[in-house]
């Protein structure tokens, strides 16, 4: 295991912003606050006087810290490299150790420990989802198979969420479709612990990392697929540095795996869907974990689709706000930042608006209606999964 | 020594009345990040300011004036040279709020837009009518118009279209009273008056603050052939641009690049295969039949002076990689040391091989282990960015940059006939120079222009068209 990142190892990397600015234009909650602080170069400039004893943390700069998305755009952009997001995650570990963490994040905090998942929802229903009616699982999948050769890790919205998201169901639709030997965790699942890592609770997502990888050890399988792009970064990036080891499976994201599977042939899509869409990177699977092409890709691929790029993509792709802990510490803020999304989303004529991320998802589906915008919002399984050939 | 005004609480209410609490701050945390641009220096406020309106800025500026408070303008903070820094404290206008496009008309080629407006955002606009606003500093993603303005920016298309004066028909500004007037003319064409528009475009705030700029734009190029050449020395390089100039070609860019530089830049950019040596990037654009053949021209042109590497493109998206490499120049050294200090010489043209020769010897004379350089640039106008790259943090270094400076200005530029800043103004860090560059009478004559304009001298104090104060190197 790999030490545990303090606020005080970032003193060079805070000193190495060169205060240019690229970072301001297109970060997704200074187009909102607009005050220096609240853009990523004033942060980083926060964290510096503040490990230069400069400044205190005050609640001023709680703010800030907390308002921050963790979309990523400032650490793409950076000229000089600096580590942006980092050094956030880092002062919020520190607030965390001081107890200066806003109580809604602290909440979701606790929800984490006692109950695994992100809504403090008893743990003994993580696998309901597979037995609601519209669901209809049950007894279609064997949890817990050893020697299965994937394991669908499925999340805590897709395991929560009940009817507002079907992309566990869509998921599944399509490794059976796969034939793939295929598995869940079931009861063994925890949260992937990105809520965590991202609140600056390293700890919890440390544990979280050791339980979910000895669990999916045990059952011997060779892939984890994910549905979910925060999953995802946290099993294919965060897991290998948290634990300080090669996990010994590869990790795939459910985008990844359905191009594999059409190139090979093993999965067709022959119903026409009538409908143009668009598609929203989500920060952790495009920006941060560099997956742009596949979904692309797919949507491309699907018969009677009309697919139109919004004008900000790929890594300029703008947050949708519901990422970072800005939805669950800064509610308005992260529906304004939603709202810039959509706004652009609509511009392109598109009627669907695709990603690859249920955080996403749930957090545009909300937007969208409390702002009467009459897009509809899927999931890449969702849109594949009603395209499959009968 | 000019004596201001205290800012007091009561002026801060007024400005709150003015701009509303929540567009006001004087809290600590923004007084340190509005504390620093991208140079070395660090210069605290005594509140910020950020207003929606030209009647806002009005108000502003009366109060200011009224109690004799020093004012500072800032679009997106990107100055290399001091330029936005409170250096005697003072209200920091943040003009980064009004960031509206007003008008796109196309028929008439010309634009109207608010102070605040990002560069690189006007031209996402204009593509959309296959139009721009060619001038194109490394800072465009973040730098804004007024901050353009008030810099005379340029970039690497100066060669071809001119900088930032060249494209500015209008202005309107408030003078440091509080009158709001109109410069320029909203026609293509106009010699009516003094041209106060000129006066003011490079001025750095110090005459008036800029609130809404009218700017003519030109369709974009609809083809471009591009071509990237290795020199084993600078002087061949320089040659060659030369002679292409010398023809009466007029590519889109000609830009340059040291070999320390571009090795730094060409690794930034994750372009491979390319040999060591000095790089030279020919970017011709225009018609899709005519860009191949005036590469082509170029490239006859420039044989005779050996470059060691030739690649040629007209794919777009190669070119595109191409232009941000030189464009990263700046970021990948600042990738090499924790502090990174550009300069912004002139020379003529065939001097710059001369100067860039003795740039590069400024380390050696330095003699102080930890301080490096690179160097890159627009070699067809002369003008070039030596990089100083260092750690402010340590004391033998900071005084080496500005030892490194003196050498450069001093022995290098002036005896050559040179300015000491193209495109980025004087900004904080250049105001000792400013004097060496025009000789007294002419800097006593800017002064009294800038008196004329604000004889209270209340905006942008500290920098080389509003002092005199000497250069604050703490």
């Amino acid at each position: 295991m790999t030490k545990l990142p303090k606020l005080s190892d970032y003193a060079e990397e805070v000193q190495k912003c060169m205060r240019c600015g690229f970072c301001r234009t297109l970060c997704p909650t200074f187009s909102s606050i607009s005050w220096e602080a609240g853009s990523p170069r004033g942060r980083m400039q926060l964290a510096k006087a503040f490990l230069d004893g400069e400044v205190e943390f005050t609640d001023y700069i709680q703010e800030r810290i907390f308002e921050c998305a963790l979309c990523g755009y400032c650490l793409w952009r950076c000229p000089a490299g600096v580590k942006t997001i980092d050094v956030v995650k880092a002062a919020r570990a520190y607030m965390l150790e001081h107890k200066e963490t806003p109580q809604s994040v602290e909440t979701l905090l606790a929800n984490l420990s006692g109950e695994h998942n992100l809504y403090g929802l008893s743990h003994g229903m993580r696998s309901d989802w597979l037995g609601y009616p519209w669901i209809g699982l049950k007894d279609k999948v064997e949890v817990g198979k050893k020697g299965a050769d994937v394991l669908y890790f499925v999340g805590c919205i897709c395991s929560y969420s009940g009817k507002k998201n079907m992309t566990g169901k869509a998921t599944a639709q399509i490794l059976t479709k796969v034939d793939t030997d295929w598995t869940l965790l079931g009861q063994d699942e925890w949260c992937c612990g990105d809520p965590a890592l991202l609140s600056g609770d390293f700890g919890r997502a440390l544990e979280a990392a050791r339980h979910n990888v000895e669990k999916a050890r045990e059952l011997g399988v060779k892939k984890v697929v994910t549905s979910c792009a925060g999953c995802y970064r946290m099993w294919k990036q965060e897991y290998p540095v948290l634990l300080g080891e090669d996990l010994g499976f590869e990790v795939s994201h459910i985008s990844q795996y359905i191009v594999e599977a059409l190139k090979n042939g093993s999965l067709k899509m022959g119903r026409e869907l009538k409908s143009v869409v668009t598609y929203h990177d989500p920060c952790e699977l495009g920006r941060l974990g560099e997956v742009f092409e596949e979904p692309r890709e797919i949507l491309k691929a699907i018969p009677g689709v009309e697919f139109r790029e919004m004008s900000k993509n790929r890594y300029l792709s703008k947050c949708c706000g519901g990422g970072g802990d800005l939805k669950v510490a800064y509610p308005d803020l992260s529906m304004e930042v939603g709202m810039r999304r959509l706004k652009e989303a609509q511009d392109t004529g598109a009627k669907t608006i695709v990603s690859c991320c249920p955080a996403c998802e749930l957090q545009l589906s909300d937007v969208a209606q409390k702002n009467g915008v009459p897009l509809q919002v899927l999931n890449i399984a969702e849109i594949v999964a009603r395209a499959l050939t009968p | 020594m000019v004596k201001y005004g205290k800012f007091s609480e009561s002026i801060a209410e007024k400005l709150q009345d003015i701009v509303g609490p929540e567009y006001y701050s004087d809290r600590i945390e923004e007084l340190i990040v509005y504390s620093r641009d991208s140079s070395l220096f660090t210069c605290r406020p005594d509140a910020i300011v950020r207003p929606m309106t030209v009647e806002q800025v009005s108000e502003i500026l009366k109060l200011a004036n009224e109690h004799l408070i020093p004012l500072i303008p800032r679009g997106g903070g990107t100055s290399a040279s001091g330029s936005p820094l409170a250096v005697v404290g003072g209200i920091i206008l943040d003009m980064s709020s009004m960031n509206r496009i007003l008008s796109i008309d196309i028929d008439n080629q010309c634009v109207t837009v608010e102070a605040g407006v990002v560069c690189d955002t006007l031209n996402d606009e204009l593509a959309k009518f296959g139009f721009f606003f060619p001038p194109d500093p490394a800072s465009s993603p973040a730098c804004t118009i007024g901050g353009m303005v008030n810099t005379n920016a340029a970039g690497n298309r100066t060669i071809k279209y001119g900088s930032t004066r060249d494209w500015v028909l209008w202005l309107e500004v408030v003078l440091p009273n509080g009158e709001v007037i109109n410069t320029g003319s909203k026609v293509l064409k106009s010699s009516s008056g003094f041209d106060l528009t000129r006066l003011i475009v490079g001025s750095e705030g110090s005459l008036a603050v800029v609130t809404k700029v009218g700017l003519r734009v030109t369709p974009l190029p609809e083809a471009y052939a591009t071509a990237v050449l290795i020199f084993d020395n600078i002087r061949s390089l320089s040659a060659a641009a030369t002679k292409i100039r010398r023809a009466g070609i007029v590519p889109e860019m000609i830009e340059f690049m040291n070999e320390k530089t571009a090795k730094a830049s060409l690794d930034y950019a994750k372009i491979r295969g390319l040999p060591p040596g000095n790089f030279l990037l020919i970017d011709c654009g225009g018609a899709k039949e005519s860009v191949g053949p005036m590469l082509d021209r170029c490239l006859a042109l420039v044989k005779e002076h050996k470059p060691i590497y030739e690649d040629r493109t007209q794919d777009r998206a190669y070119r595109d990689r191409l232009v941000n490499a030189r464009k990263a120049a700046l970021p990948a050294l600042a990738r090499l040391r924790p502090t990174t200090s550009m300069e912004d010489l002139t020379v003529p043209p065939t001097r710059l091989p001369d100067a860039a020769e003795a740039v590069e010897k400024i380390p050696a004379r330095l003699g102080v282990e930890g301080i490096d350089l690179g160097n890159f640039g627009h070699v067809a106008d002369g003008n070039m960015h030596p990089t100083f790259v260092y750690d402010e943090r340590v004391e033998e270094q900071k005084a080496a940059f500005f030892k490194g400076m003196d050498i450069l200005y001093r022995e290098i530029v002036f005896p050559m006939g040179g300015s000491c800043t193209g495109e980025h103004g004087i900004g904080l860090i250049r105001a000792d120079y400013i004097e060496l560059e025009y000789g007294k009478v002419a800097v006593a004559l800017m002064r009294s222009i800038k008196q004329l304009f604000d004889p209270n001298l209340i905006l942008n104090p500290g920098k080389g068209k509003g002092g005199p104060y000497p250069l604050r190197r703490e």
